[in-house]
């Protein structure tokens, strides 16, 4: 299912990094480090839809980098037991080509720290391949 | 046992001295003795008392008293030695009743108390009396009887022995305080054994030197790994004795057992090994290690058991197998990496004789020869040592037990398989697997079918509420391995025994008692007979994680990629997959941290997605990296080793589009910008300064001037704090010793202290950028605005530093927008070190003489070492202050120019001289006059400069007596030859000698005496107005003053630096 989640992420700037252009690296690495990954609370983070607050740099004794605690809105992704999804076969055990569309219901989930997995039927109406 | 025997026996026993009394005056004795046996009668109650006491008082008393005892002792013993004879033999009754007798005879005879012929003739009669009875006796019994008593005494004593032995109870066997003691010594783990060894051979070795070892006994216990026991009096005797040995650790304290526990570290745990055939065991060491086994029979003496196990042939041998196939065979075996060894399969013949050739393998009857050992029906069969075998906690799994059951043609033979192990494992792996709450299902009996929750468990009794409409709350008890947990699609399972036992995955359909799961770690499914635990299975092993990087030993370092119950399956860096126990692993390695390139050239980091760029083309995800070489790869979709692999990492590339690489999001923003760290030369403080230069100390040829070891002359090795390691001249010795003991010895043999003097090391030593360009930074304390001895202003700090606040007259290149040339200039900042040579400055200074090279000689800025550690973003601001005195002036001031081009800050704008050149006058400088200023013509004629003498010290006018005292010249007498000492008379305002106030000083000790005061008349040092006179109007700080000259009443602004007192004198000094 997916959701749109206000999440926080913590980004750690080097000295050389502050200047004009601070903002831009702060947003570009809070794009690369978050998009795309999965954390077993909220599910994979499909895409950031707006920062809410870029946060103020606190600069961290002895080492001088700047901390930076950053809000942002973003679509999160996280499947449950008994939904029903649509995806692309990635991987083939049985008689289903790699490839094509299946709708499946999930019957089970695993979820780890960092990954997300899950099992599903294609044995019941309407479920299977779909075109 | 006669009694002339005996007595004969006795006499022996008695001294020359009395034997002959005995023989010849007997009588006469006999008498003699009656008398002493009174007198000792009474002694005999006092001794016996003292006996009792004391015995030390006996040697306090006289020697009178030692006689009487000695002679004591040689009666008694006498008789009780006798009767100790006669004890141990312990014959019949009847002649232990003669022993009473005979003794009795004998006390008599000693206490005397019958007359002495009485005394014989009752003695003989007995005696004879004795003798006659014992031959009747011997005539009454037969021979049988004799024979028979002889044999009944001897058996006796023998029984006795041992008797004697076991009667001591075990109480009084136990160590007491009186005993040696235990003590317990810390030794390296797995040398115990050999510690001991080493001990006892030590032990032996010493026994007849001077120092013999004082121990009793050591020993060790396997159980106790680490430590080893030693028997011994004292904790000094055990650390004599351990001392030297290699693998003790005496530091880590030498331990005494309590006696409490002494005995029971020499307990001996029986241990009732039963090995039948048919039982099961596990081959503790070589290629079959923990491969389960079967004994077939035991030797008589149980040291050998045959064993029939399935064996692991190498079908794919790696040399070309052929001709000595075996010999190949045994070096492979030799190397015994067991992550090599081949699969267990059963003995195939056509298999094996196809890759070891026909006559490799031999048959005999139904037996199969190969390799020296021996098949049959696919098994092999070989003989252990039971020392080889693991014989308790067996437990093999019904999957071993099964493929031994089936054989290998996979026909079923029921025959010498005892189930019962199984069965009894399961049964109790079922009981432990549930929990009250978990979810189960009856699968056999009445109510097969039936499932619902665990209640409760007593035993193997499971009380299990039933879910479903005709239950309704009722509870039933089911035996515990009737009921097995319940699973359904979607669960997630860990498997608990079998083929796939530890393996996690996803429940995908349950039919009937079979589970298809889809496992975790593989993504393949497997089907499940067993009995499984729902739950969250962990893929860590002790410490260790799944896709860990783990350090296996030196060399070898490898990632984890499945975990097994107790050991892990780690892939090495070689390629080659390892079965390692926790134990086995000597870290967990951080590869975050570590770098490594790919293929082309970027940064390769943890959790990239890359491809192999030749090869097999492979994806995966960056586990790890190792040594910048090698990379753990990750991709689930390769089944092999759990989808990790590895391979170099320079044969990668990012799978990221290309121009995303360099872009923002990759790079790691809590690092050094890289777009900063590269170019700038001047940048050296950033990355270099890692490991740090060598210390600019070694190397230097130095003397000890402390110490034993003063007086000797070496060279700095290595520094190490305030310590330094200097390699001696003589004796070719290194000796580690105080910086402070230790002056630098200059070829010419002088001395001067070790940290400042690196100045005047000569020639730059090492290498690299810039080691000729004279560093001003580097001089520290030499830099004239640091080395005017607090009255010139720090130009670093100091607001009023020309840099700064002339800032609007001066274009200061740091000012506009806060940026530090360093930032932006690398491009278009020429680079001093790189044209150093080029600097015309550079090539002139060997004529100019340099204004800082004389100085007392330990200012040249010739003999800089290169700036380490300088921040040239921030020093470089005061030199621009130095640039404007230096183009337009002639003569001292135009040796500023090198000083300034090479500076990196005058390389960083070149325009800069031009555009001081005529901002002189105005501007202030550290200033330093040169040496023998005072013969310039602008003051050799002057009177009354005031001047101080500096620099004897060493150079030797008057062994420096005079330094620091002040005067006024009163004339100069320049001899205008090197030769001849130019010399200035000088007045002195507190002469040494009050009778010679007035003496001739070289004019290069005397320095000007700076103004310091309002309304001081001086004179001008430099400048547009050298040499005129001018009065002090105002002292701004203690950097700047303004006066007014005398004749032309020019307003200068100018520091005391510049300006030298001036007294108005009459003939003999005396001020007016």
């Amino acid at each position: 299912m997916f959701f749109i989640k206000e999440l926080s992420h913590t980004i750690l700037l080097h000295p050389s990094y502050f200047g004009p252009r601070m903002l831009n690296f702060l947003e570009s690495k809070l794009y690369s480090d978050v998009e795309g990954t999965c954390s077993g609370e909220f599910g994979y983070i499909i895409a950031v839809v707006s920062i809410l607050d870029i946060g103020k740099g606190m600069v961290l004794p002895g080492s001088g980098q700047a901390e930076f605690v950053t809000r942002y809105r973003a679509i999160v992704f996280k499947p449950f037991k008994g939904q029903v999804v649509d995806g692309v076969v990635n991987n083939v055990t049985k008689i289903i080509e790699k490839n094509t569309r299946v709708r499946l219901k999930i019957v089970g989930t695993r979820v780890d720290a960092t990954e997300i997995f899950a099992i599903g039927t294609i044995k019941e109406d309407h479920l299977g391949v779909i075109d | 046992m006669s009694d002339v025997e005996d007595e004969a026996f006795m006499d022996n026993e008695e001294a020359g001295e009395e034997h002959e009394e005995l023989e010849e005056e007997r009588p006469k004795k006999k008498h003699s003795r009656r008398h002493e046996d009174e007198d000792e009668e009474e002694d005999d109650e006092e001794e016996d008392d003292e006996e009792d006491e004391d015995e030390d008082e006996d040697e306090d008393e006289g020697e009178q008293r030692g006689k009487k005892r000695a002679k004591h002792r040689h009666k008694r013993p006498a008789v009780n030695r006798f009767l100790d004879v006669e004890a141990e033999v312990d014959e019949d009754e009847d002649e232990e009743e003669d022993e009473d007798e005979y003794a009795r005879d004998e006390f008599i005879a000693d206490t005397g108390l019958e007359g002495e012929d009485d005394y014989d003739m009752v003695r003989r009669a007995a005696d004879h009396a004795r003798y006659d009875r014992r031959v009747r006796e011997m005539d009454d019994r037969d021979l049988e009887q004799v024979a028979e008593d002889i044999s009944q005494r001897y058996r006796r004593t023998a029984v006795r022995y041992t008797g004697d032995m076991s009667d001591v109870p075990q109480r009084l066997l136990m160590p007491s305080v009186h005993d040696a003691n235990l003590w317990q010594v810390r030794v390296r783990p797995g040398k115990e054994r050999d510690i001991v060894f080493s001990l006892m051979r030590k032990a032996i070795d010493l026994e007849f030197s001077n120092r013999p070892l004082n121990i009793l006994s050591a020993f060790q216990r396997d159980s106790l790994p680490g430590m080893i026991y030693v028997e011994a009096r004292s904790a000094k005797q055990v650390s004599e004795a351990i001392n030297g040995l290699v693998g003790v650790f005496p530091s880590r304290g030498i331990n005494l057992v309590p006696i409490e526990e002494m005995a029971s570290l020499l307990q001996i745990k029986q241990q009732e090994l039963t090995v039948t055939p048919g039982s099961w065991v596990r081959i503790k060491r070589g290629k079959y290690q923990g491969d389960l086994a079967q004994v077939m029979d035991v030797t008589e003496n149980g040291e050998e058991v045959g064993l029939k196990f399935i064996p692991r042939i190498d079908l794919n041998p790696k040399d070309d197998v052929g001709l000595d196939g075996r010999k190949r065979k045994k070096a492979g075996a030799g190397l015994s990496s067991f992550n090599m060894r081949p699969p267990q399969r059963f003995f195939n013949y056509e298999e094996v004789v196809k890759v070891y050739g026909r006559k490799s393998v031999s048959k005999r009857n139904q037996v199969y020869v190969f390799q020296n050992d021996t098949y049959k029906d696919g098994f092999i069969e070989k003989d252990f040592r039971l020392t080889a075998l693991q014989l308790d906690d067996v437990n093999p799994t019904l999957d071993e037990i099964t493929r031994f059951t089936r054989g290998q043609d996979g026909t079923e033979n029921e025959t010498n398989v005892d189930l019962s192990i199984i069965a009894e494992a399961s049964r109790k792996a079922a009981i432990s697997v549930l929990q009250p709450g978990d979810h189960v299902e009856v699968f056999e009996g009445e109510q097969s079918g039936v499932h619902g929750t665990v209640h409760s468990i007593e035993g193997d009794v499971v009380t299990m509420e039933p879910v479903g409409v005709e239950f309704d709350g009722q509870r039933i008890q089911i035996p515990a391995r009737s009921v097995r947990k319940r699973f359904k699609p979607g669960d997630h399972v860990k498997v608990m025994t079998g083929k796939n036992a530890d393996e996690t995955g996803l429940v995908v359909s349950v039919i009937d008692n079979v589970v298809t799961f889809l496992s975790d770690m593989t993504m393949q499914e497997a089907n499940l007979r067993e009995a499984a635990e729902v739950g969250t299975g962990t893929n860590i092993v002790g410490n260790y994680e799944l896709h860990d990087l783990v350090q296996i030993d030196q060399q070898t370092v490898g990632v984890i990629f499945k975990t097994e119950r107790d050991s892990f399956r780690v892939l090495d860096q070689n390629g080659q997959v390892r079965l390692v126990q926790p134990h086995q692993i000597t870290m967990r390695r951080d590869s975050n941290r570590a770098i490594a390139t790919d293929s082309e050239g970027h940064e390769l980091r943890i959790g990239d997605n890359v491809k192999e760029v030749d090869g097999e083309g492979r994806k995966g995800r960056v586990l790890h990296t190792h040594q910048s070489f090698f990379a753990f790869l990750h991709n689930r979709d390769y089944a092999e080793n759990g989808g990790v692999f590895v391979t170099r990492a320079r044969s990668l590339a990012s799978l990221a589009p290309k121009g995303n690489i360099m872009k923002l999001g990759n790079t790691d923003l809590s690092k050094m910008n890289p777009a900063l760290s590269g170019g700038a030369g001047g940048m050296v403080g950033s990355g270099n300064i890692g490991r740090g230069p060598r210390d600019r100390l070694i190397g230097v040829s130095v003397m000890v001037i402390k110490g034993p070891s003063k007086g000797y002359v070496g060279t700095i090795k290595d520094t190490n704090g305030p310590h330094a390691r200097v390699e001696l001249l003589t004796g070719n010795k290194v000796i580690t010793i105080d910086k402070e003991k230790l002056r630098r010895r200059n070829p010419d043999g002088s001395l001067e202290p070790l940290e400042k003097s690196f100045t005047s090391m000569g020639p730059p030593r090492s290498g690299g950028f810039g080691s000729q360009t004279p560093n001003p930074y580097s001089q520290g304390g030499r830099t004239p605005g640091w080395g005017q001895t607090g009255r010139t202003p720090n130009p670093y700090n100091d607001s009023r530093t020309p840099a700064w606040t002339a800032s609007s007259r001066t274009p200061n290149p740091y000012a506009d927008h806060g940026k530090t040339p360093a930032w932006d200039a690398t491009a278009r900042t020429p680079n001093p070190y790189n044209q150093g040579g080029k600097t015309p400055a550079w090539n002139t200074s060997a004529r100019t003489p340099n204004p800082y090279a004389n100085g007392g000689g330990s200012s040249t800025w010739g003999g800089a070492t290169p700036g380490r550690g300088v921040n040239w973003d921030a020093a470089p601001t005061p030199f621009a202050a130095f640039t404007p005195g230096a183009a337009p002036t002639p003569a001292p001031f135009s040796m500023q120019t090198p000083f300034e081009y090479q500076t990196p800050a005058g390389g960083a704008y070149p325009q800069t001289p031009g555009v001081m050149a005529g901002a002189y006058g105005s501007q202030e400088s550290q200033y330093e006059a040169p040496s023998k200023w005072l013969l310039e013509p602008e003051f050799s004629q002057k009177r009354g400069l005031v001047v101080e003498v500096r620099g004897t010290f060493g150079g030797g006018w008057h062994g420096g007596d005079f330094e620091g005292k002040q005067g006024v010249v009163l004339s100069v007498f320049d001899t205008h030859n090197e030769s001849f000492e130019s010399v200035a008379r000088v007045r002195f305002f507190n002469p040494v000698d009050p009778l010679q106030p007035i003496l001739p000083v070289p004019v290069q000790f005397l320095w000007p005496v700076h103004p310091e005061h309002r309304e001081e008349t001086v004179v001008i040092l430099d400048g547009a107005q050298k040499g005129v006179e001018a009065r002090v109007e105002a002292v701004e700080s203690n950097n700047s003053m303004v006066v007014t000259t005398m004749d032309t009443f020019h307003v200068i602004d100018t520091s005391p630096d510049r300006l030298i007192r001036i007294h108005d004198i009459d003939e003999v000094g005396n001020r007016r």
